[in-house]
C-alpha cells in the first residue's frame, strides 16, 4: 500500500524532528552551563548549530527552521528572557539563511565552510541586535572578536555535522 | 568561498592586533543608549562606587552614588585612579565583573542583560600636550 508507507514515513520524520529538537535543546542547556570562554559577551561554542545544520542536510529548509524555532522558543522560556529570545532569533535565523545559501553555492560539499559562514553571520546578527537593544554603537568595538570567534566555532560545528552525517541511522525498527 | 572566509578572518585578526588601545581618562556610563554620567578618572582620588539601575517598564535608568542594595537589576561600578570595573551585578553570567578593570578604549565594558555600556575616552582627543616652535 503506497498510502501506508507515505504515512509511516511522515510519522517517522515527525518523531525524528521532535527528537532532534529535544537534542538541540539539551545541547543548548549544557552549553549555557559552561563557564564563559572569553570576556566578550556572545562568544560560545554554538554546539546546537550542529543539529540545525544536520536537519538542513537531512530534511531541508522548512524542517531545519522548525527545529531551530522550537529550540529557541523553548530555551527562552526555560532559561532566558524576552531579550535573550530576540538575540537568539536574530542570530539563529540569520545563520540558517546564510547556511542555506552557502550550502547551495558549495553544492552541498565542504560543510565546515558552510558552518563557518553560519557562525560568522550568527554573531553578526547578534551584534546588530545588541546595537538596537542597547541603542549604542559602542558595542561595535566587539565586532572583530565576534567575527573571528564565529568563523572558528562555526568551522568546528560544521566539521562535527559532516561527521554526524556519515552515521547511518537505521530506517527500519 | 574559502578565500572570502580567510580574507574576513585575517582582516578581523589584523584589526584585533593593530587595535590602538588609547589610554583614556573619561568614563562614560551608558544605560539603554542614554548617557547617565561622565566621570574623570583624574578627579577620583579614592575608589568611588556607583550603582546603576537599568530602565524598567515603570522607570528610567538612574544612578545611585555608593553601593546600594537593590532588589531588581543592578550593576555596581568602581571607578578608581587606575581604571574602572564592574564589581557586582545581578546578571546571569556576570561577564561584566569577570572582565576586570579597564583603562583604555579598546574594549568597552558591556553588560548585555542590563543594557549597560561603559566606555573610556581619552580626554585630550590625541592632541599634543604642548607645542614648541
Amino acid at each position: 500500500m503506497p498510502g501506508h508507507t507515505d504515512t509511516s514515513k511522515k510519522i517517522k520524520n515527525t518523531v525524528m524532528l521532535g527528537l532532534l529538537a529535544a537534542l538541540s535543546l539539551g545541547i543548548y542547556a549544557f552549553e549555557s552551563m559552561l563557564p564563559p570562554l572569553f570576556i566578550i559577551p556572545g562568544i560560545k561554542p554554538g554546539l546546537s548549530n550542529i543539529i540545525t545544520l544536520y536537519c538542513l542536510k537531512r530534511f531541508g529548509k522548512k524542517e531545519a527552521s522548525a527545529v531551530l524555532f522550537v529550540r529557541i522558543l523553548l530555551s527562552a522560556i526555560l532559561f532566558g528572557n524576552p531579550v535573550s529570545l530576540l538575540y537568539s532569533l536574530s542570530g539563529g535565523f540569520l545563520a540558517l539563511i546564510t547556511e542555506i545559501v552557502s550550502d547551495k553555492v558549495l553544492k552541498g560539499k565542504n560543510l565546515h565552510i558552510t558552518g563557518a559562514f553560519g557562525g560568522l553571520f550568527h554573531n553578526a546578527g547578534q551584534l546588530v541586535c545588541a546595537m538596537l537593544v542597547m541603542k549604542t554603537s559602542a558595542v561595535f568595538a566587539y565586532a572583530p572578536y565576534l567575527v573571528l570567534a564565529g568563523i572558528i566555532t562555526g568551522f568546528f560545528t560544521g566539521l562535527a555535522t559532516s561527521f554526524l552525517k556519515k552515521i547511518k541511522i537505521p530506517d527500519q525498527p | 568561498m574559502t578565500a572570502i572566509l580567510v580574507f574576513i578572518a585575517v582582516l578581523s585578526l589584523l584589526m584585533i592586533i593593530r587595535r590602538e588601545g588609547g589610554k583614556g581618562r573619561t568614563v562614560r556610563i551608558i544605560s539603554g543608549g542614554k548617557e547617565l554620567a561622565v566621570y574623570d578618572m583624574d578627579s577620583v582620588s579614592d575608589d568611588m562606587y556607583i550603582t546603576v539601575i537599568p530602565a524598567t517598564a515603570s522607570s528610567d535608568a538612574y544612578i545611585i552614588e555608593g553601593i546600594s542594595c537593590h532588589e531588581g537589576h543592578y550593576n555596581v561600578i568602581r571607578i578608581s585612579h587606575d581604571g574602572v570595573c564592574v564589581t557586582d551585578s545581578d546578571c546571569p553570567h556576570r561577564l561584566c565583573t569577570l572582565r576586570g578593570a579597564a583603562d583604555s578604549n579598546d574594549i568597552p565594558i558591556a553588560c548585555l542583560p542590563n543594557k549597560l555600556i561603559i566606555t573610556i575616552d581619552s580626554t585630550d582627543n590625541g592632541e599634543t600636550d604642548a607645542w614648541t616652535y
